[in-house]
């Protein structure tokens, strides 16, 4: 492979945002189907509930509640979906990469935290109390989880002695660090949830506030946005594959057919996990955060620095 | 060429969106306006071939300033805060200063007789800033940071009109702590 | 024109009903949230993300213009039907698709609705309405006229600038606003026509007030169905449970809620059981609510609530999940061998709706929630007079 397929910048950004809107839609049918399983009702709706659901928000009109800030909103809601794209811009599919930044750990914490101005901004912009008290709740989670996120990444790139995405890929020849770094694969898993305000990490949308930082929107604004949640989650899984489950390596398939198999069954894990859940309230989940999680992935982190310096 | 269109639109941008900072009427604009102007600079220090540090500029920024949007509202309150304000007081003292401030440093920039390159950039210039930044300073460095963190620590613990006997009770005895809100821990 | 056909018929598929219960339409709700779940629909959370308006009984004066609020925040195309008491969804619920797809019908609509921009539903605007600001350049934090502001009962600063001082009681010490909030009549998992203003700091309620929309002693319910009873609580279980953002036990609750309806006895009592074990067994649950929202006996005592409002909100569901039981038993739904005299069962225990507001103060917005929630559908004074 490696010289051969190297399209050009465009040809891989589509072909990157493609695969990025498969494993969202993928995600978005699983869940509609564990949901109708779960209520005893048919599934069939759930199958075609990504064309049904885009096609519904794309007929509605967009509508802004009074004295909105539309600009911050917007921009806001709109981010999500791209933050997600430029994280799996540093995901190698096997040989092929769309930016091979020697940095891409970082890169990813930089679109991760890039998730706490914009769901901040999609709460404030609607200029109402729902709206912006998700905003608020989504920053409060954020100081719990993202610390504990950062340390969690710090073990793989400790592991590889790498910032860069491909060789923490590489590094992982004969031993996955999914299996010797559980704790940080754990509360990384955890921290993709977290900023996919996904799962029990719901509450910024939280029914309790009608919806949160949803509550007002509509049309292509809460398409943006609902799409960018789902983007955001697959991504979060997608980064996983390189960091901790051995980037491309497998048997008979290609590298890429690896990553894209790998990514989809720990996002298909995520998504039937959410289920059995209750959610997880900021001031739960604060002391957690500082308390056990982040103790627990510095431990990791000194655990992946002794192996490696022992082993020279 | 493409890295001299890209330095000046960075610089363009992180220099607008900064006077955008004083000219918006709104505390949320002025924010992320001035989070802008920060992530345009650490771009601009991508192109000086400084990834990580320009990557860690983008990222501390972003961060920093969603916290601040936290702190803006718990001073200012939840509604005023979406009310049009003006962002500049004290304009002409203000004016002077940063007018001259700016002239001393671009004089500087300008003026001053910087050095030729000799010989080549090191194959990881991070590492070469680091070493040339922090090398015989490490000792230092090392020490300082507990100071530093125990310095926060001892703030947070200072300011805080809670302490443990107002949750554990004079004997420290009280299981569970009587607290406003249970924690997710329970402590 | 065919593809436009196509992308409404598809969108239509993917409904979403934001349903409004008037008081006394608890069993036709119910019902009509069945029939839009069975549709492969989704119920809305709120009127900016909602197609179709489904009012549900008859609307009092003031719920009327809730209403009326609700459907001028729907962004369009949207569709409004009303179900009257005892009648059957179904139908009413193919007018709304018939009017969803008649696109022109729909542009008209569109058309004649003054701004896009038009926001407000009716719920939560108090004071955060600045149109009519006039805010001119001055120097400092210079505000223009605030006429035409609505802040409610605040206080203005003299700069213009209503910051209220720190109150009392105010957790955190911070000088928020006090920003009068109205949580209801029309949310997710809400009472039907409960209204609760509530004062907010930042997130955290500092003064609440709760009462019924247009409750007189018209509305007081004639004596209902033990099975009906039943199922309400149970309906209580299913709110608290989906607050608490379990939807797996929400499901479970919801489907044993169902059963009851359908007067499955055997069944009836697997589900319950299955229900009251899964809640007490649940470690996430109990992580959740136990030790939120902590009501003491003298507390309880003094604003009249029962002995099953005791506890945290952990303690105050499983309570709902054994009236829910004890209910049941009544009707001889759970196939109990020995009938169970109705007099034992505390079904008139119920919480008067006046003491939601001092016990939902000091507590942030979602335990505020989870608050009234756990401790089940409130009482109206005139069912209070009654059982008193």
């Amino acid at each position: 492979m490696g010289e051969a397929v190297t399209p050009g910048l465009l040809g891989s950004v589509a072909v990157a945002a493609a695969l990025l809107a498969a494993l969202a839609t993928a995600a978005v049918v699983l869940d509609g189907v564990l949901g109708a399983r779960s209520e005893g009702r048919s599934s069939r709706p759930a199958l075609t509930r990504p064309v049904d659901e885009v096609a519904r928000l794309l007929r509605q009109r967009r509508r802004a509640p009074l004295s909105a800030d539309t600009l911050l909103w917007r921009i806001g809601g709109g981010g999500l979906g791209v933050a997600a794209l430029l994280m799996v811009a540093v995901v190698p599919l096997g040989e092929w990469v769309i930016a091979d930044l020697d940095v891409g750990v970082v890169w990813f914490n930089t679109m991760d935290v890039a998730v706490w101005a914009l769901v901040w901004l999609t709460g404030w912009g609607a200029n109402s109390v729902h709206s912006l008290v998700g905003g608020y709740r989504f920053l409060a989670l954020a100081l719990a989880y993202e610390l504990p996120l950062m340390f969690a990444l710090v073990a793989p790139a400790v592991g590889a002695a790498s910032l860069d995405v491909r060789e923490i890929a590489a590094a992982q020849g004969s031993l996955w660090f999914v299996v010797w770094m559980p704790v940080a694969f754990a509360v990384y898993c955890l921290g993709v949830v977290a900023f996919s305000v996904w799962g029990p990490f719901t509450p910024p949308a939280g029914s309790d506030v009608a919806g949160g930082v949803l509550s007002e929107l509509s049309g292509v604004d809460r398409l943006l946005v609902q799409a960018g949640r789902y983007a955001l989650l697959a991504a979060g899984a997608a980064f996983a594959v390189p960091m901790f489950l051995g980037g491309g390596s497998g048997p008979l398939l290609p590298g890429w057919a690896w990553v894209v198999l790998k990514s989809a069954v720990l996002l298909a894990a995520l998504v039937w996990l959410r289920r059995r859940l209750p959610s997880a309230r900021p001031d739960l989940v604060m002391e957690v955060g500082w308390v056990v999680l982040l103790p627990a992935v510095l431990l990791q982190d000194l655990a992946v620095a002794v192996v490696v310096a022992w082993r020279g | 060429m493409l890295v001299d269109i890209g330095f000046w639109v960075l610089a363009v941008l992180a220099v607008a969106s900064a006077v955008l900072v004083f000219v918006v009427d709104s505390m949320a604009r002025a924010t992320y306006a001035l989070a802008v102007s920060f992530v345009a600079v650490g771009f601009a220090l991508v192109l000086l071939q400084q990834n990580y540090v320009g990557v860690v500029t983008v990222l501390m920024m972003l961060m920093e300033m969603a916290v601040m949007a936290v702190y803006m509202v718990m001073y200012m309150g939840m509604n005023p805060a979406l009310m049009p304000m003006s962002m500049v007081h004290g304009k002409r003292a203000a004016l002077a200063v940063s007018g001259a401030a700016f002239v001393v440093l671009g004089a500087g920039a300008l003026l001053v007789d910087w050095p030729v390159r000799r010989g080549v950039p090191a194959p990881d210039v991070t590492a070469a800033l680091g070493e040339a930044l922090m090398g015989r300073q490490m000792l230092v460095m090392v020490v300082i940071s507990p100071v530093m963190v125990a310095t926060i620590v001892g703030g947070v613990v200072l300011a805080a009109h809670r302490t443990r006997y107002d949750r554990f009770g004079d004997d420290l005895r009280r299981r569970p702590a009587r607290d406003p809100q249970r924690g997710g821990v329970g402590r | 024109m065919g593809v436009r056909r196509w992308l409404a018929r598809r969108a239509v598929r993917a409904s979403r009903v934001l349903v409004v219960e008037c008081p006394g339409a608890w069993r036709d709700r119910v019902d009509a949230e069945h029939a839009v779940r069975a549709r492969g629909w989704r119920l809305a959370e709120s009127p900016a993300s909602a197609d179709v308006l489904l009012v549900v009984g008859e609307p009092g004066a003031e719920l009327v213009e809730v209403v009326a609020g609700l459907w001028d925040a729907m962004p369009g195309p949207r569709a409004r039907v009303d179900l009257a008491v005892g009648a059957d969804p179904e139908p009413a619920l193919d007018t709304a698709v018939a009017s969803l797809l008649d696109t022109s019908a729909q542009a008209e609509d569109a058309g004649g609705r003054a701004q896009p921009d038009l926001g407000g539903d009716g719920t939560e605007h108090h004071g955060m309405d600045h149109e009519g600001m006039d805010h001119g350049g001055h120097e400092g934090m210079g505000h223009g006229s605030h006429e035409g502001m609505d802040h409610g009962d605040m206080e203005m600063a003299p700069d213009g600038i209503p910051l209220a001082g720190g109150t009392e009681d105010d957790r955190d010490g911070l000088e928020m606003d006090a920003l009068p909030v109205r949580l209801g009549p029309v949310l997710p998992h809400w009472p039907a026509g409960l209204v609760l203003d509530v004062t907010l700091h930042g997130d955290l309620v500092t003064g609440g007030a709760a009462r019924f929309l247009g409750a007189g002693a018209e509305d007081l319910p004639a004596a209902p169905d033990p099975a009906v009873l039943a199922a309400r609580h149970c309906d209580d279980v299913v709110a608290v449970l989906a607050l608490a953002g379990w939807d797996g036990g929400a499901a479970l609750a919801r489907a044993a809620r169902d059963t009851l309806l359908e007067r499955h006895g055997g069944d009836a009592r697997d589900t319950l059981l299955d229900l009251r074990y899964r809640v007490a067994r649940s470690r996430t649950l109990r992580w959740s609510l136990g030790g939120v929202g902590v009501v003491s006996a003298p507390l309880a005592a003094r604003h009249g609530l029962p002995e099953r409002a005791v506890g945290d909100c952990h303690d105050r569901v499983l309570a709902l999940v054994d009236r829910t039981i004890a209910t049941a038993r009544v009707y001889g739904g759970l196939g109990s061998a020995t009938p169970v005299d109705p007099a034992d069962v505390d079904d008139a225990a119920g919480v008067p709706v006046q003491a939601l507001g001092p016990l939902v103060t000091g507590y942030d917005l979602a335990v505020a929630r989870l608050v009234v929630a756990s401790l089940g559908t409130p009482l109206t004074p005139a069912e209070v007079g009654a059982h008193g």
